[in-house]
């Protein structure tokens, strides 16, 4: 028996979601390789005295943090 | 620590113009003992984070200090303005100066501070032929390079003992790129430079690596819950101050220091 022209129609169009979806999909993972980078961020002394003789040394402004490197005694978490 | 503040691409751009320290708090005695001059919470006790900006002598604070840039600021886009017309007023020596490695005080902290960054670790295994102020030399202008400025966490040792728990590194001198474990304790050697590297070839490796990885990100509860459960613990090298850090401490019974339970400096506030 031969397929209505509806049910081709349906089916034709379901061929081009998947097709759709498929092409999302990649471009998705393409996207996420991209970002896939370690992003720029502040170069930090960690110790005090180096810190204040590279203050001194370069006249530059300081900005001056310190954080816990521990949760509850828990490391790896600020 | 507030990251809405200091992953802020405008506050990272005006960091350049401005040295910046961070340190650990409760991991050093005269580094603690400078924090309290700069601030303390209202029970004089030093607390878990500080944050100010200074000029270069330290003797003149040039924001209000507090706990976190949220203290004087109100958003990340307003400090970066303030750091900008600060360091404007600060005329940068003409002098030619060696740059400073921005490193932490040992491989121990290196590695915990790497985890806490989700960055990888740099370390400089140095020994008699060797000298670690060779390897810092190589790396320190690489470290502050466009292309690698804040992408990766210094640490230097001569022992290499410390570097047991990092799984495939054999004990040799050089420098190692390290991919922290979870809780900053151990460790994988992901490549070893001989101490004598070119630093184009390390600046050229950093640089692919960089660009292959992401910045490991955690969920702060479940990273805690989890380490209590496994056992993950640090000890200080000196005690807690902080009294919510505190409290929150005996309810687990953890201890808090190297000088044992309690918390409290010997002849503390």
């Amino acid at each position: 028996m031969n397929p209505s022209p509806s049910r081709l129609l349906k089916t034709s169009q379901r061929i081009q979601l998947l097709i759709c979806l498929t092409a999302s999909i990649s471009v998705s993972s393409c996207y996420a390789q991209q970002n896939s980078e370690i992003p720029s961020g502040i170069a930090w002394h960690g110790v005090l005295t180096d810190g204040l003789a590279d203050a001194k040394a370069t006249n530059r402004p300081i900005m001056l943090l310190s954080a816990a490197p521990q949760c509850a005694g828990v490391p790896g978490m600020w | 620590m507030d990251r809405s503040f200091l992953s802020n691409d405008q506050v990272i751009e005006a960091s350049r113009n401005f040295v910046c320290i961070r340190l650990a708090t409760y991991e050093d005695e005269a580094e603690a003992e400078f924090l309290r001059t700069v601030y303390v919470g209202r029970t004089g006790d030093l607390e878990n984070t500080v944050f100010v900006l200074m000029t270069p002598d330290t003797k003149q604070n040039l924001c209000r200090p507090g706990r976190s840039p949220n203290f004087a600021f109100r958003s990340p886009s307003s400090l970066a303005i303030e750091m900008n017309k600060i360091a404007k007023k600060y005329k940068a020596s003409n002098a030619e100066v060696d740059p400073i490695l921005p490193q932490l005080k040992d491989v121990r902290l290196g590695l915990n501070v790497s985890s806490c960054d989700g960055l990888p670790s740099v370390v400089c295994v140095a020994d008699g032929n060797n000298p670690a102020e060779f390897m810092q030399n190589l790396l320190a202008p690489l470290a502050y390079s466009e292309d690698l400025a804040g992408k990766f966490v210094y640490s230097t040792t001569t022992d290499p003992s410390m570097l047991k728990t990092v799984q495939g590194y054999s004990g040799k001198p050089g420098i190692l790129l390290i991919e922290p474990g979870d809780y900053g304790l151990d460790g994988k050697l992901v490549k070893l430079f001989s101490p004598t590297t070119e630093s184009s070839v390390i600046e050229k490796a950093l640089s692919e690596y960089a660009n292959g990885v992401s910045k490991v990100s955690k969920n702060h509860s479940t990273h805690v819950r989890t380490g209590m459960r496994e056992g993950k613990v640090w000890k200080t090298e000196i005690p807690i101050e902080d009294r919510n850090t505190l409290q929150a401490m005996q309810r687990t019974n953890r201890p808090s220091g190297r000088s044992g339970p309690g918390g409290r400096r010997p002849g503390g506030n």
